[in-house]
């Protein structure tokens, strides 16, 4: 039974299809990447993973259960768009406490396990020193770090990420690299929307590349920095060879 | 006469008390709706309120409990409105303010009394707070204040993150009409002390102030709560003695720490850089080898402000998520 499983989705937003039948699974332990270009509805594919966006068809299961009776929110990890989040001058402790609200009741403090596991996520993401630092104070990947600590907090066993590496240098890029590594061996399973490759190509066990809605290639990405490479040259100069998976997915992301 | 001989008047201490409780629960709440940037909801819940206490003018009944539940069932709407998405939320906002206000002054006008009367609860009017209206700003204050700080954690992701929060499983729609509850119960408690059309500032300055000096949300809402406190309290004092109308003097009072805050920050700021400035060096000012993005080692160039790696005779920049030409 895989940790997700979506069949047939299909999500209009304003009246466009922007999903048009889109499969999407996500095993135990893996780690799958959902490529494409703008709009090719892969951040869109996400959202409707989680619920966070209605769906028109389709079926959603999260861990054996379909996504309208699903209520083992603790077991997932979601990590938005850093730009997206409001934070106003609360600390990253704060933030990072705020993921644990799956475990905790109404009106009680913070138990011991609950301390345990916020200092854990801290670590985990190398942020242990400035856990007490207003997040408005930090770069762009200290920020990414620390929403992916909020969404390690809960324990979970499934990570979903939207686009972590947008905005970020080459060396915060390499940074996040290392943590989401760590994550994997650690066994979480992971589901990663990119806009490119780029430093976490060895780690996808799995590729599903969108075009306007709709799935063209899922599975392993062959030589997949050529994938990578190609993207971030400027496009006129054409590659010399391509594999098929890896000429997709650059033409998906044009 | 002195202050002290003011304040051994009933009409004194009860005016004093309400500043007092307004100071407090402004910015306990104004604190979560500053963070979810809907600081002008205030303002336009004040608009609202009018209505009500039109309404109770023309009815004969009491102002305060008209206001505040036509108050509520205006900001129950507006967050109804905005939950469904609607592409007109934002006039349908501006009809129902002004509508406040206009259905207010008229009901007051059909009633017979003249904006004159209404302008008591638009800017705060201290010999007006009734012995029934402490008891009423008593009981819902300590509602409010017990939701407020007790489901802060809750309330906070919203604030913060309303997507993450509904994948957390959190009841996210019932606390955004709690914040709007709040929100609208706390505006409308204030009417006589700063009145419903400033009631938005002791909202918004005392945390707006309070965010240039304290480093994390749960301070920021303990420092605002304290600056609401003295300028709620500070400002009836002044009003009394200096014969001034109320809400304008605590509205004042409010700007002035707020600047005062605003200038201690500035200093702070120039001896205590960002985080992000001093503690990972290393991200702003790589002259190194890097791995490039086809993971290989490019040699770095110094380019002016920047580094640029050699690629093939071009060289490249790293710029956001892709690469420019140099």
């Amino acid at each position: 039974m895989g940790i997700v499983e979506a069949t047939g989705l299909e999500v209009s937003l304003d009246g466009t299809p922007v999903l048009r039948g889109v499969d999407l699974s996500v095993g135990e332990r893996e780690t799958v990447a959902l490529l494409g270009g703008n709009g090719s509805g892969k951040t869109t594919t996400l959202r409707a993973v989680l619920g966070l966006v209605p769906r028109q068809a389709g079926q959603i299961s999260l861990f054996g259960t379909p996504l309208d009776d699903f209520r083992a929110w603790a077991r997932i990890g979601y990590v938005p768009q850093h730009g997206a989040v409001q934070v106003g001058n609360a600390t990253i402790w704060e933030l990072v406490a705020s993921g644990r609200l799956p475990h905790r009741r109404l009106f009680r403090p913070l138990t011991p396990t609950d301390n345990t596991a916020i200092d854990d996520a801290l670590a985990m993401v190398a942020l242990t020193d400035l856990a007490h630092q207003p997040m408005a104070h930090l770069s762009g990947g200290q920020r990414q770090r620390a929403l992916i600590a909020r969404a390690l907090a809960t324990r979970p066993d499934l990570i979903v990420l939207d686009e972590p590496l947008a905005g970020l240098d080459t060396v915060s890029q390499d940074e996040l690299t290392d943590v989401l590594e760590r994550l994997k061996e650690a066994g979480l399973a992971i589901l990663v929307v990119l806009h490119e490759l780029g430093p976490f190509q060895p780690m996808i066990d799995r590729g599903v590349v969108l075009r306007q809605g709709v799935v063209i290639h899922d599975g392993p990405l062959q030589s997949a920095g050529e994938v990578t490479h190609e993207h971030a040259h400027h496009h006129d100069d054409q590659p010399a060879a391509h594999t098929w998976a890896a000429g997709l997915a650059r033409e998906a992301t044009r | 006469m002195t202050l002290a001989d003011l304040f051994s008047f009933g009409f004194m201490q009860r005016a004093l008390i309400a500043a007092l409780i307004s100071g407090l629960l402004c910015p306990a709440v104004g604190a979560y709706i500053v963070q979810r940037r809907l600081s002008l909801l205030g303002d336009g819940l004040g608009h609202v309120a009018i209505a009500g206490v039109g309404l109770a003018m023309l009815t004969g009944t009491a102002p305060m409990p008209v206001a505040i539940v036509i108050c509520l069932v205006g900001a129950l709407a507006i967050e109804l409105l905005r939950q469904r998405g609607h592409a007109t939320a934002d006039v349908g906002l501006a009809i129902l303010f002004y509508g406040g206000i206009s259905v207010g002054l008229l009901l007051a006008g059909l009633a017979g009394q003249g904006a004159g009367t209404l302008s008591q609860y638009l800017f705060g009017s201290l010999i007006t707070v009734t012995t029934g209206d402490i008891g009423l700003i008593i009981g819902l204050a300590v509602v409010v204040l017990v939701v407020g700080i007790g489901l802060s954690p809750q309330l906070f992701s919203v604030c913060v993150d309303e997507d993450y929060a509904r994948t957390q499983g959190l009841p996210v729609r019932l606390l955004n009409l709690m914040i709007v509850a709040m929100a609208a119960i706390t505006v409308t408690l204030s009417m006589r002390t700063v009145g419903l059309l400033l009631v938005s500032a002791l909202m918004v300055v005392p945390v707006a102030a309070a965010q240039n000096l304290a480093g994390s949300f749960r301070a920021t809402i303990g420092i605002a709560m304290a600056i609401g406190v003295v300028v709620g309290g500070g400002g009836t004092l002044i009003s009394a003695a200096a014969d001034t109308p109320s809400g304008p003097t605590i509205v004042v009072s409010a700007i002035v720490l707020f600047a005062l805050a605003a200038g201690i920050s500035a200093i702070q700021r120039r001896r205590h850089p960002k985080v992000s400035d001093v503690v990972e060096p290393t991200i702003h000012h790589v002259v190194a080898e890097v791995t490039d993005h086809a993971g290989s080692a490019a040699p770095a160039v110094l380019h002016d402000d920047h580094v640029d790696y050699l690629f093939g005779g071009h060289r490249h920049a790293p710029h956001g998520d892709h690469y420019d030409e140099h």
